[in-house]
């Protein structure tokens, strides 16, 4: 005979469920908020005032406007609205800024901070950063970039054809870190090079400049170049050249487009590959004063452009690739030497040393190495380029008459 | 009655949710850049613990600790044991939903009481020790696969953020790192020894010792596989000094532009993981005192048990400090003697009997 359930038994699960379904429910309750009343922060911009106080300025956005949509159609939306507050550090500053805004403020869409140059070289950077990790809600995806003017000039910038400057700052990003004249940094990727032994962090600058196409005085934005850091402190500023050797000498390959003089004109090549490895001095028993580095460069590209009238042939491939060979060894060149005017080590020279000697780096170099033993080093540069195509066309155009 | 792939399931289980998110925080300090290898070495508790179990169960078929200790160490050394045992369990319960809670309130709930998240995870437990042991393991059978997926999430999104030279030099706290490294998580392996409550309840016994250990391997391989990602990803310095090192490497996750913000991919998993480790410490402290005290209703103890936990756990920790210390500190001290020492100091109790026994049979 089948067993069945007694009446109580069926009010016992019938009460359990309910206790666990409300129990369930109501736990989210003090969590709860509605999207409509939060303002997305995309943008911080950091800054020092003339009296010394953090200013933080918050370019807020409403999800309505982020996702792109609205009620009134075609996807126009209220402007984004620039919120300001001043504190003595940045959790302070931050805090104040929710006093200004009647929305719960949202970081976790967060996509830029932009650092003033003032800001980056101060002990401020470093104290954010300890701020950002410890109460998380920023995601390590959010980009950093340095400016040598004031940081809140750019949240004021209108971008040709871009609504959102947030979304437009990181499309120029990553195109400049393509064009490898700039690069794409990030929480995680500042945090590690803070936290390796041997290697500094890099920022993408961000320049403006005013418009000369527009006279009403617009400003016009593009990332070129970086910012130096040893350790959290702002020491200094690569070009544009010098980051692309940086970016090199750090294996990081991208599509440069390089220039340079040859034959009776200009030689343009884009960069498809290029792979570049760091060898450490050999055996090191004591503590060498001027280290020997070896360099090794692997460049593959094609021509895309040529400005003089010779017909290319096969014959002139040996004569360009040496044209690629001394103009990568000059770039790279600027690049360490600039490193090692401004006494640290974005190359990661000393990363290099660490891991083929990582006792003797722990116990000799470690302390001073960006300041005594970077500047000093050596090196030696074998570029080795690959042409593979001199493109569609032999000549210039109009030789052909 | 429960199948031996359920069980290596639940073992898995087990094992694998608290080593995922505390695995690189605790074991990195101290391993370095080769943390990746300490699962290996913690592994080896795990052996250990299952091998004796496996030996006295095959000496004792059908019967649990608590059931065989007499036999062992005399009547009073098995209500001793049996107690301490019944307190481990229960403990290790209470130590469960306190880490629950923790993370639930650090990553989603930050601002719900403590108290309404512990009632709810309680009810679930408590609602899930009713239904008993072959209903959770039916349900380990729906979500075991979130383990792998876990781990193969995390590889394909983050394949092109990491640091290769993150890995270099090799071993950089040498090999006394690894091992040191793999003390904490050899606690976790150690954990296993909830199998002497549960290896009565398997139908099939024949295969379960050869299943287990595999178990064990696969589930030391995927935790050492997410140890190298997050090494790769944040570094060994940031890995360490990242409470949720496991859980912010979820969080930078990001598919092209479009698949981005996947914590919950992590969290839901991780929190039915965790939620069935506790039950299972749970069910085992339930069990355990049923048969040391003799208690012909196993079940009326289920909902005392649970809610004082609660209580208990609040006592013990206040703060989510107290609870790292007490995972890094104290808890591998403690746990290994009841996971590891005491079933040795049985076996070898065993095997004293039995040369006694056959002296004594020799003896005319």
């Amino acid at each position: 005979m089948k067993k069945r359930f007694s009446p109580w038994k069926y009010r016992l699960v019938f009460s359990w469920t309910l206790t666990f379904t409300l129990s369930v429910l109501i736990t989210g309750c003090w969590d709860y908020h509605e999207l409509d009343e939060e303002s997305i922060i995309s943008m911080f911009a950091y800054d020092i005032t003339p009296s010394n106080l953090l200013q933080a300025s918050a370019y807020l956005q409403k999800p309505i406007q982020n996702s792109g949509n609205s009620d009134n159609g075609g996807g126009k939306s209220d402007k984004p609205e620039i919120l300001q507050s001043t504190g003595t550090s940045m959790y302070e500053a931050i805090k104040n800024m929710s006093m200004y805004s009647p929305n719960q403020l949202a970081f976790h869409h967060h996509i830029i901070t932009i650092l003033s140059e003032k800001f980056a070289r101060s002990d401020n950077f470093g104290d954010g950063l300890e701020r950002i990790t410890r109460v998380g809600g920023t995601r390590r995806r959010g980009l950093f970039a340095v400016t040598s003017g004031n940081a809140v000039d750019v949240l004021r910038l209108k971008l040709p054809l871009v609504d959102n400057l947030a979304q437009g700052l990181y499309s120029l990003t990553e195109a400049s870190a393509e064009q490898q004249f700039s690069l794409k940094v990030d929480l995680n990727d500042v945090l590690y090079d803070l936290t390796t032994t041997g290697i500094e962090p890099i920022v993408p600058r961000i320049v403006l400049k005013p418009n000369k196409l527009q006279r009403n005085g617009k400003l016009e934005v593009k990332l070129f170049g970086c910012g130096a850091f040893r350790g959290t402190h702002l020491v200094g500023w690569l070009s544009g050249t010098e980051t692309r050797g940086v970016l090199w000498l750090r294996h990081k390959t991208g599509h440069a487009i390089l220039r340079f003089p040859w034959k009776d004109g200009n030689m343009i090549v884009q960069t498809e590959e290029i792979k570049v490895k760091i060898i450490p001095p050999k055996r090191i028993t004591r503590i060498n004063k001027r280290l020997l580095f070896q360099i090794q460069t692997q460049w593959k590209g094609k021509i895309v452009m040529y400005t003089g009238h010779r017909i290319l042939s096969i014959q002139d491939i040996p004569s360009i690739k040496k044209g690629i060979d001394n103009h990568i060894k000059l770039i790279l060149e600027r690049s360490i030497k600039r490193a090692q005017t401004l006494h640290t080590d974005v190359i990661g020279f000393g990363n290099t040393l660490y891991c083929a000697y990582p006792s003797l780096y722990r116990q000799h170099y470690l302390d001073d190495w960006d300041t005594v033993y970077f500047p000093k080093i050596t090196y030696s540069i074998q570029v080795k380029a690959k042409v593979h195509s001199i493109g569609l066309t032999n000549h210039y155009p109009e030789d052909g008459r | 009655m429960i199948s031996v792939k359920q069980l290596s399931y639940l073992i898995a289980a087990e094992i694998f949710s608290t080593g995922i998110l505390y695995l690189p925080s605790i074991s990195l300090k101290q391993s370095g850049n080769g943390g990746w290898l300490s699962p290996f070495f913690s592994l080896l508790a795990g052996i250990i613990v299952i091998l004796v179990l496996t030996f006295l169960y095959q000496k004792y078929p059908s019967k649990t600790l608590t059931d065989y200790l007499p036999q062992l160490v005399g009547n009073v050394g098995a209500k001793i044991i049996g107690a301490l045992y019944v307190l481990f369990f229960w403990d290790c319960g209470l130590d469960v939903v306190r880490e629950i809670v923790g993370v639930v309130q650090a990553t989603l709930l930050p601002h719900t009481p403590v108290v309404a998240i512990c009632f709810a995870i309680s009810f679930s437990i408590i609602y899930a020790l009713y239904c008993g042991l072959e209903s959770l393991a039916r349900f380990i059978e729906l979500i075991y696969f979130s383990m792998p997926a876990l781990v193969i999430i995390l590889t394909l999104g983050v394949a092109g953020a990491i640091h290769s030279n993150a890995y270099f030099p090799m071993l950089d706290a040498g090999w006394s790192g690894v091992f040191r490294g793999a003390f904490v998580p050899s606690s976790w392996f150690g954990e296993v020894v909830i199998l002497a409550y549960l290896l009565p309840e398997v139908s099939n016994s024949s295969k379960v010792l050869s299943r287990l250990l595999w178990t064990l391997v696969v589930t030391a391989g995927l935790l050492s596989i997410m140890t190298l990602l997050i090494i790769g990803v944040l570094g060994t310095s940031e890995a360490a000094r990242t409470q949720l090192a496991s859980f912010e490497v979820m969080r930078y996750v990001q598919f092209g532009t479009f698949l981005q913000h996947i914590d919950a991919l992590f969290l839901l998993p991780w929190l039915m993981l965790m939620l069935i480790k506790g039950i299972l410490f749970f069910y085992v402290a339930v069990v355990s005192f049923s048969q040391t005290a003799k208690l012909s209703k196993p079940k009326i103890l289920i909902i005392p048990l649970v809610f004082l936990s609660i209580v208990i756990s609040h006592w013990l920790f206040s703060d989510e400090f107290t609870i790292s210390k007490f995972l890094e500190i104290v808890w591998p001290n403690y746990s290994l003697f009841f996971e590891v020492l005491v079933p040795i100091l049985l076996w070898i109790t065993y095997l004293i009997r039995q040369v006694l026994t056959r002296k004594q049979n020799a003896t005319p």
